[in-house]
């Protein structure tokens, strides 16, 4: 877990990227789809409903092209002879009435357009109770009840017009059984009063849907209306008959109105509604198209969704390995840089990637080296500050010492001891060049001796010889550099301190060679220091009557400031047993 | 770089796959096929006229449903000049949606379909065996050697008349035997003047009574090669429109268009006698209250014409089956079964309907020489066979 | 008896003809005229019939 966490942290940049870009595309990809699905819905559910209206168009001009043919035989009926003289004579049996017969069967049989006629019923009535039907049908009920049915009525009412009317019932043996539409005219002279028959033509529903159920599917059921909302055709059969008075006003409204369409709810659902009237049936011709029922029939809902997302994924996929690509070096300059923080500044970092990487890495690289040589300077820089210091430090001569030296001098020479006087002199000269004169700051190890034996000779001198110092040097570290006045310091203190109490002492100098290390050791068997005092005595600044003003401690940093930590003095002592001091530094020699 | 690009590949072609498998799933829409819908157990029967070949149809289907019984058979009751309309429609525009399996067409109309539609009709020789059918019967729907039909009514003629008009106009039974036109035309006024009502129907459209008339007497609007048209020196025919004017002239005739008013004339007993094929006694025996009342004697004949004998036909009609309408070895099997050799069923609609068979075997059958409850005069059956038997042309 | 192929399209043939006897033509020119006409396969004639002019019809007068 810890590592995952790792990785997704040290791959941050990537994973924000990628999201973002994520999101987006899903947002993109979410809003034009819903937005192309809902608008394609619409436009499919209207055109869908425009078309319907073509169609309804259409089917209005079968109709009315129907209605042309039935004009055409109810004129055929209404104007020749022999159907007039057929439904008023009373001649049955003569050459005339054969004639007559003759005649009126073939008009009206030549008259008759091909497709459909044979399964309606044309119907010719006269008020003498003379009857003709076409296609050897017979009446199903008797002549008297047709002349006084509702259908005659209306046409009585206007004879002169065809009525298309709905019965329940064909009222011939070709069509009883189911209901029809009835089209009438009334039979009568020119400005006659009263009708001497009527012509029927019985058009069963199989007929009447020829019309449009070749249109109609689910989603849109086609239906006819008569002027008083009554259903008198559709494809569903359970509602011929029946009035739907909503129905009929929202198509008149859209008729009147000239929309494109209409809505209503039929059992819970949205209808569009598309409506015509048909002239000379005075018929509605009303289509409710189920929108949802279209809809479904489109439902490529499913499938568009699945393109999306695969889409998206793809995208996705690509936009993976080209952003990864192009962060890759990026994490790979991050862990780079992460080792600078670790201290690590020699490593250049590899300039690889894209532009803006490539010239942030040479950047880096180019700061490095910065970096490095910057730092170098200012080691360098520390290095000769050191120096300075150290000579600064080096070169202070405690004056008290010349003074006193001087005054020691002033008595031998007063005392008359002039030998000693000159010898004093020259040691003390040899010891001022040795030390302050010289320019260089180190000097061998056989220079250092010799300076100290100058001062030893002097401390002699002033104070007597009861201690005595004995020096060795190794044969091959004569010539080892050291630092001016390293162990005068000790031998100085060793004569101060180490002999309280005690009259007589050694002290011993040897300066040999200890691996590649040069160690110096003045060992004193005076009476030694307690541990604390040991420390109070490396800190202890140089006192009044010393040489220089360097003290012990001064000599430890100097040689640290020198050669680096692991060099340096060393004391160690026991009381009673005298002390040791030991100074390390690398073996040095001259180039 | 190179992976990347061939991912990148991959995905196009990934993508490419989808879009067009998303725009072959829209055309999924079921299309409505404009087939010929027949289950494999449904036979369809056309025929005209609900008291005679309808019924007989409805007989076999119950005989047949004895032998099969799965098989649903619809009979279709159609006017005929429909039925003559559809098998024309169809035959001429090869499209055969709708039609039926079996179908009753005329005597007169077959040769038609024969020749101008060859193929159309199936070949029934293996069910109709042409030495029990009647061979005048037979010529008509036998193509080439091949038998197209089976026979089934006669058509031949007779004279139906009521007893109760013609008593009132003073004639007996004895009077109506073996008449001719001109006598029947006397015979008509007398009947005319003394109950009021008319001898017969006559249907200026439909020229029947001048088709019994020349088949009485061997002769025909074509001479017997078929194909060439006699009628300007066809003094048989001639002989048959004179009569037909003298009798329209006698005001005997009532004048009706089409079929309905033909059978209500005589059902509401507003003729007196129906000279026409015996297949109108099924039509005649519907008014119920007029049993007993009618009877049969031979068809007229013509005067002048020696050729003329008092035995005809009019119309009379056999059964098809259409070949390319799906079930038809299935009607084959129907017809076989039934009208073409089963004479328990001939019996039955001899008994049924009257029917006067054209199986040669009929005269034997049980019920032929029983007493008609309708009619006095049982001799009906064997009149009409008589003439047929006459009338071999 | 061999009917031929034209039985009710001669037959309606037959029935104009009887109708121009019944009203006085004479029949033998009458049948004669018709003989010549083509025979068709199903009838199609598409010419009115209109009262014939050679004999007065008797009884109502077109109206």
């Amino acid at each position: 877990m810890e590592k995952f966490l790792d990785k997704l942290r040290s791959n941050s940049l990537l994973i924000k990227i990628l999201s973002v870009m994520l999101l987006s595309v899903v947002c993109v990809a979410t809003l034009t789809l819903s937005i192309s699905i809902r608008a394609s819905e619409d436009v499919y559910v209207d055109t869908f409903t425009q078309s319907n209206s073509q169609i309804i168009g259409q089917i209005r001009e079968n109709m009315s092209r129907f209605n042309d043919e039935i004009s055409e035989i109810m004129s055929v009926v209404k104007n020749n002879w022999a159907f007039r003289s057929y439904l008023t004579s009373d001649d049955r049996s003569s050459a005339t009435a054969s004639y007559t017969q003759y005649s009126m069967v073939w008009n009206l049989e030549h008259a008759l357009p091909p497709d459909y006629f044979e399964k309606m019923s044309i119907v010719l009535v006269g008020v003498n109770g003379s009857t003709y039907l076409s296609s050897d049908a017979g009446l199903t009920i008797p002549v008297e009840e047709l002349l006084n049915s509702r259908v005659t009525e209306e046409t009585r009412r206007q004879p002169n017009r065809i009525l298309y009317q709905f019965v329940d019932d064909g009222f011939t043996t070709l069509t009883q059984g189911d209901s029809a539409i009835v089209a009438s005219t009334g039979l009568n002279y020119a400005g006659g009063q009263s009708n001497y028959g009527y012509a029927y033509v019985i058009i069963p529903q199989e007929v009447l849907r020829n019309f449009y159920s070749s249109f109609s599917s689910d989603a849109n059921s086609l239906m006819l209306l008569d002027s008083d909302g009554r259903i008198i055709s559709s494809t569903q059969k359970e509602i011929i008959g029946f009035k739907d008075l909503d129905l009929l006003s929202i198509a008149q409204q859209v008729e009147q109105e000239d929309l494109p369409y209409g809505e209503t709810v039929q059992s819970d659902r949205q209808m569009a509604v598309v409506a015509q009237k048909i002239p000379h049936w005075e018929f509605h011709l009303v289509g409710l198209i189920d929108r949802e029922s279209i809809l479904r029939a489109v439902d490529r809902h499913k499938s568009i969704e699945i393109m999306t997302l695969l889409v998206v994924l793809c995208v996705f996929a690509i936009m993976f390995f080209v952003v990864r690509k192009t962060t890759r070096p990026i994490n790979s300059l991050v862990n780079e840089m992460k080792k600078v923080t670790q201290g690590d500044f020699s490593r250049h970092i590899p300039v690889k990637g894209n532009y803006e990487v490539r010239e942030l890495a040479t950047a880096f690289n180019y700061m490095l080296d910065g970096l490095d040589s910057y730092m170098e300077q200012i080691m360098t820089m520390e290095d000769e500050k050191r120096e300075a210091e150290i000579r600064a430090l080096q070169m202070q001569i405690n004056p008290h010492f010349i003074y006193n030296t001087l005054a020691s001098l002033k008595w031998m020479i007063w005392q008359g001891n002039s030998e000693s006087a000159v010898q004093a002199i020259d040691s003390f000269s040899r010891l001022l060049r040795g030390t302050i004169s010289k320019r260089e700051e180190r000097i061998t190890a056989a220079e250092e001796i010799d300076n100290l034996k100058d001062y030893v000779f002097l401390q002699h001198l002033r104070f007597g010889e009861q201690i005595q110092v004995r020096f060795s040097l190794a044969e091959d570290c004569q010539d080892c550099l050291m630092p001016k006045l390293t162990l005068q310091p000790f031998v100085e203190n060793a004569f101060f301190h180490a002999f309280s109490g005690a009259e007589e002492g050694s002290i011993f100098v040897c300066i040999r060679r200890r691996g590649n290390d040069l160690v110096s050791e003045i060992i004193d068997n005076g009476s030694g220091m307690k541990k604390e005092e040991v420390g109070r005595t490396l800190s202890k600044g140089g006192k009044a009557d010393h040489f220089t003003g360097i003290g012990i401690n001064n000599v430890d940093d100097r040689i640290k400031l020198l050669y680096g930590a692991p060099y340096g003095v060393t004391i160690s002592s026991a009381p009673g047993k005298g002390t040791a001091v030991t100074v390390t530094i690398p073996i040095q020699r001259m180039d | 770089m190179r992976s990347l690009r061939v991912l990148a590949l991959l995905l196009s072609i990934c993508l490419l796959w989808g879009l067009t498998a998303c725009s072959n799933q829209t055309e999924e829409q079921p299309h409505t096929q404009a087939t010929v819908e027949t289950s494999d157990n449904v036979l369809t029967i056309w025929a005209w006229d609900d008291t005679f070949n309808v019924k007989a149809a409805n007989l076999a289907k119950a005989y047949y449903a004895n032998i099969n019984p799965e098989i649903q058979v619809n009979v279709v009751s159609m006017a005929q000049t429909d039925i003559i309309t559809k098998l024309n429609t169809a035959f001429s525009s090869s499209n055969y949606e709708g039609l039926p399996n079996i179908v009753l067409i005329e005597d007169y109309r077959i040769q038609n379909f024969l020749k101008s539609y060859p193929g159309e009709l199936r070949d029934l020789s293996s069910i109709v065996d042409p030495d029990r059918f009647m061979e005048y019967k037979l010529r008509v729907m036998t193509e080439e050697g091949k038998i197209y039909g089976v026979p089934f009514d006669s058509g031949a003629a007779a004279l139906f008349y009521r007893r109760d008009y013609l008593r009132e106009a003073g004639y007996t039974e004895q009077d109506m035997q073996n008449l001719t036109w001109n006598e029947y035309i006397e015979i008509g006024k007398d009947v005319k003047e003394a109950t009021g009502k008319y001898m017969l129907t006559l249907d200026p459209s439909d020229l029947g009574q001048i088709r019994i008339m020349m088949q009485s007497a061997g002769a025909w609007y074509m001479k017997e090669d078929g194909e060439t048209v006699d009628i300007a020196e066809n003094e048989v025919l001639k002989a048959a429109l004179s009569t037909y004017e003298r009798m329209v002239n006698a005001g005997i005739a009532l004048q009706v268009s089409g079929w309905d008013p033909f059978v209500k004339a005589f059902q509401e007993g507003e003729v007196a006698s129906v000279p026409t094929g015996c297949w109108a006694m099924s039509n005649i025996v519907k008014a119920e209250e007029q049993s007993g009342k009618w009877a049969v004697a031979p068809i007229p004949r013509l005067d002048d014409i020696p050729q003329s004998i008092n035995a005809s036909s009019i119309g009379g009609g056999s059964w098809y089956v259409i070949d390319k309408v799906p079930g038809a070895d299935l009607a084959v099997d129907f017809l076989g079964k039934t009208f073409a050799s089963n004479e328990q069923l001939i019996d039955d609609l001899v008994k049924e309907i009257s029917l006067v068979s054209t199986m040669k075997s009929a005269k034997d059958l049980k019920h032929c020489g029983e007493p008609n409850a309708f009619l006095v005069a049982s001799v009906f059956t064997r009149t009409l066979l008589h003439g047929r038997s006459k009338r071999l042309l | 008896m061999n009917y031929g192929l034209y039985t009710y399209t001669m037959e309606d043939i037959i029935a104009q003809s009887l109708q121009s006897i019944m009203q006085g033509a004479d029949m033998d020119e009458t049948l004669k005229t018709r003989r010549h006409k083509r025979v068709h396969r199903f009838s199609t004639h598409n010419f009115w019939i209109q009262p014939l002019t050679k004999r007065s019809v008797e009884g109502e007068k077109p109206g």
